[in-house]
């Protein structure tokens, strides 16, 4: 029974096996399969799970006989609006941030109706009382100004 | 015709550049460079020829529509490899959310075989049975895991490559390879134990 090998060196033998290590890692690679059986049983492991795929490697639908020219036929019948497609998307911005503009358009209003916890505070507005003695207050002031013009 | 007899010799970017000039030879050439690959690439999510026909067409319509953002900061096949991948996995997803699963696996055995390039009818019972299974497995990946051995084990590409073509940090394709090979080899022993490869030291 050989001992299980960790993630990283199953991750090195992949890179080893796919070509991806560079020539001193592939130096150091080999210097340790040369001593350690259980990573070179690890290795043929990882070499062996690679055959499922080489089997059906040149599988697959190839094109039928003109297909380029029906492909090129097609493209000919899009639209020919380069500046189109600039236009559609500078819609479609100009719709989302319309959106977004509506949306937090009715967030403030729903939020200065205090339709949310800590929206509007009350104690900005002022009370009845408060309010009247500034009315009143203001009517005075008024009063004094207009009596003091006529003094003039 | 000199034109087109030298476009047959060009590199991808002097095609790009011809296309772009207002070359439809060059397009064409592009496409007859790049359409095997492309439908080979997306046989590996469907099994239907005329769905992958569509497909590519899909694909080849869009680099049309696009070439002129391509950005020569990298190689056009990953561009095009890239286009190519989204426009099959979208399509996976659109066909998931209709609900129309692909047939079950053992009715299309029989209708739906895919053409090969090139049939080998000699190529052993064995080795066909277990191109088969390997197709069935990865069609019950998930996506990411599906595409990710799809682009290194049929399509060759480097690590480089694929970060290229799915948009992804390099060492986000190591993990995400280990983890699709480990998905994949958890997948072969449980339903097909005996094509299981010998495990040696591995997990």
């Amino acid at each position: 029974m050989t001992p299980q090998l960790s993630d990283q060196d199953l991750m090195l033998l992949d890179r080893y096996l796919d070509g991806e290590l560079s020539p001193a890692q592939a130096t150091s690679c080999n210097a340790r399969l040369a001593a350690e059986p259980a990573l070179r049983a690890g290795l043929q492991a990882r070499a062996d799970l690679r055959r499922p795929f080489r089997v059906g490697v040149g599988d697959g639908f190839v094109p039928r006989p003109g297909f380029a020219g029906r492909v090129l036929a097609s493209a000919r019948r899009l639209p020919v609006d380069a500046g189109g497609e600039a236009a559609a998307g500078a819609v479609h911005l100009c719709k989302r941030i319309l959106l977004i503009a509506a949306a937090v358009f009715a967030a403030a209003m729903l939020w200065q109706s205090g339709v949310f916890t800590g929206g509007a505070d009350p104690s900005l507005q002022a009370a009845p009382d408060e309010a009247q003695r500034i009315v009143d207050d203001l009517d005075a002031r008024v009063r004094e100004r207009a009596a003091g013009a006529a003094r003039k | 015709m000199q034109a087109l007899a030298r476009t047959v010799q060009a590199s991808d970017p002097e095609l790009i550049s011809a296309f772009l000039g207002g070359s439809e030879a060059a397009f064409e050439e592009l496409m007859q460079r790049y359409q095997d690959r492309i439908f080979r690439l997306l046989s590996r999510y469907t099994r239907d020829a005329m769905e992958c026909e569509d497909l590519a067409q899909e694909v080849f319509l869009k680099v049309f529509r696009k070439l002129h953002t391509f950005q020569h900061d990298s190689q056009f096949f990953t561009w095009l490899y890239r286009i190519a991948v989204n426009t099959a996995t979208d399509h996976l997803a659109r066909r998931s959310r209709r609900r129309l699963h692909l047939v079950e696996d053992d009715a299309v055995l029989d209708t739906g075989k895919p053409r090969t390039e090139a049939v080998d009818v000699s190529a052993p019972l064995m080795q066909r049975e277990l191109a088969e299974v390997t197709r069935r497995i990865l069609d019950k990946l998930p996506e990411k895991y599906r595409t990710i051995l799809v682009l290194r084990e049929y399509e060759d590409l480097s690590y480089t490559d694929i970060a290229r073509v799915l948009g992804i940090q390099l060492g986000t394709v190591e993990s995400r390879l280990f983890r699709a090979r480990q998905r994949f080899k958890e997948a072969l022993l449980r339903l097909h134990p005996e094509h299981s490869p010998s495990r040696g030291g591995d997990r």
